[in-house]
């Protein structure tokens, strides 16, 4: 390993270390209750059941699969979307004031209203997540497309370039980096909103595993599960981060 | 460099040594060339709140099928705007445009303008971006590909077909904009400062390449230029603008044979007729506070 790389890598793991350290040893010091906060060990210490660890899988499926539906359903319809907002002056100015109120509300307070319309299934989850993730990408996609560099929208119309020609060979690529920096929060988002929407109301998914957890002080088992879920939002998140960087490659 | 210059650095203006080997300028199958005019052409930027620029005032030329004019004038009096005009892709506050003696009213395939910033597409290779022009017009076959490497490699740039835009430096990234533009086979090529990011010897290369070119195609050209002496040594003809807004000075015809050597460089013509021009600004600068 050479010096550069070394000083690159040394920071972060040596960060771990005090924490996981810090984390194992003070609350002993400390003289917190188990139930406030659990030494590091224990939580380890929850993977080695295999009930849990069964528990983890299906809950957690539930949740990736919501979490992947809502994701999609939410980038289809923002990138739809924000692509007509981008090339139609009269769509903006009718939707985009209204977009921006709904973006303004709390959407986690739809899901109640979801859950009547829907009930207890996957449905309503895979709504929260896609209406978190709906917005960063509309948005992403419509100023991707708005900024297209004016010079070469210029070279096209030079080129007597049809308005679809101009839509694939320039406005797309162009507005492909913003777009999928937009997708690579709206992971993360979709995530988030597929959790909150099992705490509203859930028979399964991580979210549930997490109240029950709540419920029976098992905090090691919480800190368990927020472990398989900043693990699935890192991958999930890193996905998007490989997609762009080998997207867009210029 | 466009190319190691050889033993023949006399420049014909009749299209003959077209077919030269080993990386002369390609056979091209340029349409013949068209004459474009501008008529009282005026264009006037702003309004609502703004105060309105004058950019262009009453313009009037007449370039000959096939003529290469200069336009020089100091920054911001118009050049880029006149030249937008050409291109149509400005409709012009009052006056018009004629190409080949037809009104211009929006952009045509035969009118190839080569813009004052490089404006190549980054996800596409040099010859991708190159390429342009016809992938827009139909779809590309084997012979465009040629033609766009043989154009390519003229430009000096042969071993760089498959690389990004990116990968290239300024002055590249400059030639490629101009084999796109060639590559749309122009009746009329509009330049824009095409050598502005270049240092002064890698400029002075390209102009010999530059009025090589033009003369195996014989197309109509018209090139913008802040540099005078690039503008005496290329041109037939010599429009100087004033100071925004932009009028006509002088049309000046350039008293240099059609055959130009680099030579000529040294002539006392030569640098007459630079020192002609050059007065102009001098005197305007002063005021104008250019
Ligand atoms: N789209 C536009 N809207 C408003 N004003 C403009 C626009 N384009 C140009 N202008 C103005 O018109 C004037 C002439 O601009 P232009 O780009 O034609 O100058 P130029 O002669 O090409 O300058 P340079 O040599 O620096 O490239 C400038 O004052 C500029 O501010
Ligand atoms: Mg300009």
């Amino acid at each position: 390993m050479g010096g550069r790389t070394l000083r690159k890598v040394a920071p972060p793991v040596l960060l771990a270390v005090v924490v996981a350290a810090g984390w194992e040893f003070l609350p002993g010091i400390l003289g917190l209750e188990k139930f406030i906060l659990p030494p590091l060990s224990d939580v380890l210490a929850q993977f080695g059941s295999a009930f849990l660890l069964d528990q983890m899988w299906t809950n957690g499926l539930v949740t990736l699969q919501e979490t992947l539906l809502g994701l999609l359903l939410g980038s289809v319809v923002g990138i739809v979307g924000g692509l007509v907002l981008g090339e139609s002056a009269i769509a903006r100015a009718t939707f985009y004031p209204y977009l921006v109120a709904l973006q303004s509300l709390p959407k986690i307070a739809l899901a109640p209203l979801f859950v009547i319309w829907f009930g207890f299934g996957t449905t309503p989850k895979v709504l929260v997540a896609a209406t978190l993730t709906f917005f960063p990408l509309l948005v992403n996609t419509m100023s991707g497309v708005l900024s297209v560099d004016r010079a070469r929208a210029q070279l096209f119309r030079s080129l007597s370039a049809s308005r679809r020609q101009t839509w694939t060979k320039l406005l797309l690529p162009s507005a492909l980096p913003s777009v999928l920096a937009g997708f690579e929060v709206a992971t993360v988002l979709a995530l988030l909103g597929a959790v909150l929407g099992e705490f509203v109301s859930a028979q399964e998914g991580l979210g549930v595993l997490l109240l029950q957890q709540q419920t029976n002080y098992d905090t090691a088992g919480v800190f368990a599960t927020l472990m398989v879920l900043a693990a699935i939002g890192v991958v999930l998140n890193q996905i998007a981060v490989q997609l762009r960087k080998r997207l867009v490659f210029w | 460099m466009f190319r190691k210059r050889s033993q023949t650095t006399a420049l014909a203006d009749q299209p003959t040594e077209t077919s030269e080997p080993g990386g002369g300028f390609p056979q091209l199958s340029m349409p013949s060339p068209l004459r474009l005019t501008a008529q009282n052409v005026t264009q006037v930027f702003g309004g609502r709140g703004k105060q309105p620029v004058v950019a262009l005032e009453n313009f009037s030329l007449d370039v000959e099928p096939g003529e290469l004019v200069a336009i020089v004038g100091p920054s911001g009096c118009g050049k880029t705007t006149l030249l937008h005009a050409f291109a149509g892709l400005i409709k012009p506050t009052a006056g018009e445009i004629r190409v080949g003696g037809q009104q211009l009213k929006s952009p045509r395939r035969d009118v190839s303008m080569m813009f004052q910033a490089p404006t190549l597409l980054p996800w596409k290779t040099v010859l991708g971006n190159c390429l342009l022009p016809r992938e827009l017009e139909h779809r590309i076959d084997e012979d465009d590909r040629k033609r766009a490497r043989e154009l390519l490699t003229w430009a000096g740039l042969g071993d760089f077909t498959d690389r990004r835009p990116h990968e290239l430096s300024g002055g590249m990234q400059q030639r490629v904009a101009i084999c796109r533009a060639l590559m749309a086979n122009p009746s009329v090529l509009l330049l824009d400062e095409p050598f502005g990011a270049l240092d002064a010897m890698t400029r002075e290369q390209m102009n010999v390449d530059l009025r090589r070119m033009w003369a195996a195609s014989g197309v109509t050209t018209v090139l913008i230029t802040h540099d005078i002496s690039e503008a005496v040594y290329l041109a037939g003809r010599v429009v100087v603008l004033s100071p925004r807004p932009g009028r006509i000075l002088e049309i000046i015809d350039v008293p240099l044979p059609k055959d130009r050597d680099v030579s000529l460089i040294q002539s006392p013509e030569f640098a007459q007729t630079c020192g002609h021009i050059r007065s102009y600004f001098i005197r305007e600068d002063r005021h104008a506070g250019v």
